[in-house]
């Protein structure tokens, strides 16, 4: 697994949720949401960080079994997210409500949980291996 | 089952998986935010008579000075009613409009009084409460015989939001900010600021609420620039809609024109001010930007555009004055 190129992929997505939402503001005649603005944040914090510190404290966490399953399900939840806070800016701005975007945050929220559990169990097996 | 499992072990499945829920959701959840009509109730004629002041059967005559007389030969009076460009004046109800410019923004103050509050009614797009179901003010000023229209709070936009009309409660779902407040209008003719959540609509009409306008936010309470005003974002010039109310059955529109070479726009700050310089006791902003349009007798009088459309948008919702 390459987290460098994780980290970089983050930080691109980030750049792109900034100018999105700048270009957003444009039109939107002077109505702002903080779901949009905020957007990039999510995407450099639980993201590109949350990533930069695995690389520094347990790079070899990657290489063990379940990695791929955690790194799936994270990306996942966090793709989830910020896929409902986009959508809760472009009705906030619209002045709109969607009974449907809660659960693009539950489901988010839901999958980072799971993703939680399993990178504590991924780092527990580590701290055990190296007790032995 | 077996090629299920091989599909997903490989490299970029999930990816795949994972950015088609998320194309196919995202599309639904757009859909039904913005297009797909729902019809939850259809407006009974017996819930639309119970408003109804008398019937009439209108004739008109065109006058030399550009002034309309219209007979309006109600059941219960007879009425002359003289109209002009900017005006209407019955028996019972008087309506003069101003059209005004100040610092780049044009703006037209309907000055709105009536004998009786049942003269003051809303109608839905279509004849139907529901989510996306939209109309042009002037098309439901039309079917609905109204003198003078504005847009309403476009309700069926949101989900939530206290929402009475004509004596009925349509929704009862306070919306999430605490402060979010509704405008009321009781059978007394008298217009007051509400906070969702706090009240609920089943004792609003036992307390003989006939509307709510669920939107915001307050701009006058008491004859002063309502305290919530400065917490919300009103920094922006913008086409504008609000109504209020100087005294009971004395009521004034605001609809302001913007986003064009002829208009800026007004800030909610500059809207309010134009309300407590005319007496309003009470004033509340309603949908603006594309929705706000003013109409009377028989055509539009403002110019609608939402920056980048010129012509009237179709909404879910108008107040207007009828018999």
């Amino acid at each position: 697994m390459n987290l460098k190129k994780t980290i970089r992929n983050y930080i691109i997505l980030a750049v792109g949720a900034f100018l999105l939402s700048k270009i957003y503001a444009l039109f939107g005649h002077g109505v702002t949401s903080p779901w949009m603005s905020n957007l990039y944040l999510y995407l450099l914090g639980p993201g590109a960080l949350a990533y930069f510190l695995i690389s520094q404290l347990i790079p070899d966490i990657v290489w063990r079994k379940g990695y791929r399953l955690f790194y799936n399900t994270y990306n996942s939840g966090i793709a989830v997210l910020i896929n409902g806070m986009l959508l809760y800016g472009v009705l906030e701005i619209a002045g709109g409500t969607s009974q449907i975007v809660p659960w693009f945050l539950y489901i988010g929220c839901g999958l980072l949980l799971t993703a939680s559990v399993m990178f504590y169990r991924l780092v527990r097996i580590q701290a055990c291996n190296i007790d032995k | 089952m077996k090629k299920m499992l091989e599909f997903i072990r490989k490299k970029y499945a999930w990816s795949i998986i994972i950015a088609v829920f998320l194309s196919i959701s995202t599309t639904y959840t757009m859909l039904d935010a913005f297009v797909m009509p729902k019809s939850y109730e259809i407006v009974s004629q017996e819930k639309s008579k119970n408003t109804t002041v008398g019937t009439q059967t209108t004739s008109e005559v065109i006058m030399n000075s550009g002034s309309t007389s219209t007979s309006n030969h109600d059941s219960s009076a007879q009425t002359e009613a003289v109209t002009s460009d900017y005006s209407y004046k019955d028996d019972n109800i008087n309506i003069n409009v101003e059209k005004l410019e100040e610092n780049g923004t044009v703006f037209y103050v309907a000055d709105i009084q009536v004998s009786d509050v049942s003269y003051l009614k809303t109608a839905f797009a279509n004849n139907t409460y529901g989510k996306n179901i939209t109309q042009a003010t002037s098309e439901m000023a039309q079917e609905n015989n109204a003198i003078f229209a504005i847009n309403g709070d476009y309700y069926g936009f949101r989900d939530t939001g206290l929402i009475i009309r004509n004596s009925v409660l349509y929704r009862d779902t306070a919306r999430s900010s605490p402060d979010d407040q509704a405008l009321t209008l009781n059978s007394n003719g008298e217009m007051q600021v509400v906070t969702e959540g706090e009240v609920s609509g089943t004792s609003l009409i036992d307390d003989g609420i006939l509307q709510s306008f669920s939107f915001g936010p307050a701009l006058v309470q008491d004859g002063k620039i309502a305290s919530t005003l400065s917490t919300r974002v009103s920094k922006s010039a913008n086409p504008r809609t609000a109504i209020g109310q100087i005294s009971p059955l004395h009521y004034i529109a605001i609809v302001v024109d913007g986003r064009s070479s002829e208009s800026n726009g007004m800030t909610l700050d500059q809207l309010a001010q134009e309300f407590l310089e005319r007496g309003a006791t009470v004033a509340y902003n309603l949908d603006g930007g594309g929705s706000s349009t003013m109409w009377l007798n028989g055509k539009v009088i403002n110019n609608p555009t939402d920056g980048h459309h010129d012509g009237e948008r179709s909404i879910s919702d108008i107040i207007y004055i009828g018999k």
